[in-house]
């Protein structure tokens, strides 16, 4: 790790003092407890399952969430990113767990995740190297379909589409719309400060209070409060676990989902630690992805579900100036010890139904509104929108057609069976697919000094936009060859211009040099001030070095006349 | 291709280069920034529409950086985007200018 960013107060390593370790590990529960707590409490209600099992589903999933984030924050060889970055249930499983359990129950949520966490496992490795099969544009539908599959728990919840018939409404619509109101005001005032870090936990204070006042908290709620233990073990795996081939798919989807979120928290992760990031740590992220899947095992084992990293703690790291991963560890651990007093889970169990409502329509919001980020981050051609649009298109399809299922023939594999599962495999198909026929490699001849730069930045331009490739790479492959170029040339070094050869996949952006004569010699060395005064050398000293530090890997040979530079940038 | 726009603003001279600043414009920029600074004025050189700038383009700065200082003028800079800062943080060339994040500043900054 680097020398310590100058906007962060501790850092990565850094031992805070006890007292402000407790606090801010308190602070992460709150944020983190505020949404990740929510989505079992959703489960059980779309279960009809009753307050004690409820809650002692909650522990679970607080013990789980707890290990989850001490397993993220470690730093051994094999499980841990070594960042702060807690962890708790996920969005992406609660589509897969909610049709697992109204099928087979908990049982079957339990079973079906710990598989799912022991596929993870020699995923976490092979993730980072197959990510060309999950550019921006397939995490970022997986990313908006993840929310469109929250809109409807989300929309039942909060207009009490399951509240028996001819119960009145309107407490659950003021109730709910009042948790949502408090989202919207706090959020639109409070964006540029740390309000909107707790507005789950203050909508769910609020939402609560407005639950009491309308009457849809009863004392029976209070009373199941007041009943609970004081402290109790949490029984794990009460339920057992059975498991469905069936199922595979959707939770196969959540768990590529949850891995690739983790991934891109863990990238965000070390840009925060490294002012002079470059690019992706591989042992970290594959660290962190898999302390997620070993998680969701031990989640599943428990008896809870899967899980995946939180970028609103990541967030408040920033927001607080600490990044030190010992408060994930405080955090962690104080998580696992709440879950030994069963009046907290309790708490979080009686919460009123359109609370959890406004909860989901919040997470809901901005897991879309980040997938279009994520997927507009690159140019869309012809190709990169169908990749996008079918996909959710067909996954909508799924969603708004009862009769959809009945159209698809039987020959097909049972694989469509919800939206995000349909848009999920669609997008992951369509991108593999359309990847064939694109021309990976390019060519530019360059004759003479004249206009070289200029010529070298728009062929990198119009190629970047072409393949879809980062824009913080082709600047710098920009620069690199531009010094290189201009420093070949004013040394006189070829004698009949040059070849430049570019090629490109999701991992790599690389180039071949070619021209006939001398081989130019790159620098390792930064001229200072007086150097570049005094001598002429020492501006092709300057422009290798430039060249050099802008590149990953920079080769020089030459055979028979012949030299070729090969350079490398990771992408 | 490189198109310098020169101003002056009482005793101050401004200069807005505008395209790329490489091998083959380094003599160009050369020319006009020490013209303006021939005339003893002090100057700014504005990189708001500066697409790049190479080795070749921070050497000229630098030159000009050590006649203003045996000069006992100024010379600053403004309007430096993040690339731009990049290049000349790696090149170690960010202490060796005053950078301001506006013309109006930079400006200012001159006539103090």
């Amino acid at each position: 790790m680097t020398a310590r960013p100058p906007k962060l107060l501790y850092s990565v390593d850094d031992r805070p003092p006890p007292s402000l370790t407790a606090l801010l590990a308190l602070q992460h529960l709150i944020v983190l407890a505020g949404v990740g707590l929510v989505f079992p409490i959703v489960l059980a209600h779309a279960i009809d399952l009753g307050h004690t099992e409820t809650a002692q589903f909650v522990a679970l999933a607080m013990s789980a969430s707890g290990l989850a984030t001490v397993f993220q924050s470690l730093r051994t060889p094999i499980v841990g990113s070594g960042f702060l970055a807690p962890t708790s249930i996920g969005p992406p499983w609660l589509p897969a767990s909610i049709i697992a359990a109204k099928t087979g129950g908990l049982s079957l949520v339990a079973g079906m995740t710990a598989a799912m966490g022991l596929l993870g496992l020699p995923l976490a490795r092979l993730l980072p190297k197959l990510r060309f099969l999950f550019p921006p544009e397939v995490t970022g539908t997986v990313t908006i379909m993840v929310g469109v599959s929250l809109i409807s728990p989300a929309i039942r919840a909060i207009f009490g589409l399951d509240l028996p018939e001819g119960t009145e409404r309107s407490p659950t619509l003021i109730t709910g719309f009042a948790t949502l109101a408090v989202f919207v005001v706090g959020g639109a005032r409070g964006s540029a400060s740390q309000l909107r870090l707790y507005l789950p936990f203050l909508a769910i204070a609020i939402g609560v209070a407005v639950g009491v006042a309308t009457g849809l908290m009863t004392m029976d709620d209070w009373a199941a409060v007041s009943h609970a233990p004081v402290i109790a073990i949490p029984s794990p795996a009460p339920w057992g676990w059975s498991f469905d081939p069936l199922l595979i798919v959707p939770f196969l989807v959540a768990m590529v989902g949850g891995s690739l979120k983790t991934m891109g928290d863990i990238t965000a992760c070390q840009k925060i630690n490294d002012p002079d990031w470059k690019r992706l740590d591989m042992t970290s992220a594959a660290g962190g992805v898999m302390a997620n899947n070993l998680a969701s095992l031990l989640a599943g084992l428990m008896g809870s579900m899967g899980q995946q990293s939180y970028s609103t703690n990541i967030g408040l790291a920033m927001a607080t100036g600490v990044t030190a991963r010992i408060i994930g560890i405080a955090c962690g651990g104080l998580m696992v010890a709440l879950a030994f007093f069963p009046k907290i889970a309790m708490v979080f169990t009686v919460m009123p139904v359109p609370v959890l409502g406004a909860l989901l329509i919040f997470a809901s919001a901005f897991m879309i509104v980040t997938g279009m980020q994520i997927v507009t981050s690159r140019m869309l051609d012809m190709r990169r929108t169908f990749i996008v649009s079918l996909p959710i298109i067909f996954g909508l399809g799924e969603g708004f057609l009862s009769t959809f299922h009945d159209s698809i023939p039987n020959w097909v594999p049972p694989l469509f069976d919800s939206p995000l599962s349909t848009a999920t495999i669609l997008v992951i198909l369509l991108n593999f697919v359309l990847r064939f026929g694109i021309s990976s490699t390019a060519q530019l001849r360059l004759d003479s000094a004249e206009e070289a730069g200029k010529r070298v930045h728009t062929f990198f331009e119009q190629q970047g936009d072409a393949w879809a490739a980062r824009t913080e790479v082709i600047r710098a492959a920009q620069i690199c060859h531009s010094e290189l170029i201009e420093s070949i040339f004013r040394q006189s070094l070829c004698s009949s211009g040059l070849d430049l050869t570019v090629s490109f996949d999701e991992l790599k952006l690389k180039s071949l040099l070619q021209y006939d004569g001398s081989p130019i010699t790159i620098s390792g060395h930064r001229p200072n001030e007086q150097e570049m005064l005094e001598d002429e050398e020492a501006l092709e000293t300057l422009a290798t070095y430039l060249a050099s530090t802008y590149a990953t890997d920079i080769q020089v040979s030459s055979d028979t006349g012949t030299t070729e530079i090969r350079i490398t940038f990771e992408h | 291709m490189l198109n310098i726009h020169n101003q002056t603003h009482g005793d101050i001279g401004l200069l807005c280069p505008e395209g790329r600043i490489d091998s083959t414009t380094a003599d160009d920029f050369h020319t006009a920034l020490f013209s303006a600074l021939d005339t003893g004025h002090r100057v700014v050189v504005d990189f708001g529409k500066l697409q790049f700038i190479s080795s070749a383009g921070l050497r000229v700065l630098l030159m000009a950086a050590k006649r203003v200082r045996k000069e006992k003028t100024e010379l600053l800079l403004c309007q430096l985007d993040a690339s731009h800062r990049e290049v000349f943080e790696i090149s170690g060339f960010l202490p060796l200018f005053t950078i301001h994040e506006t013309v109006t500043d930079a400006l200012k900054g001159a006539a103090e």
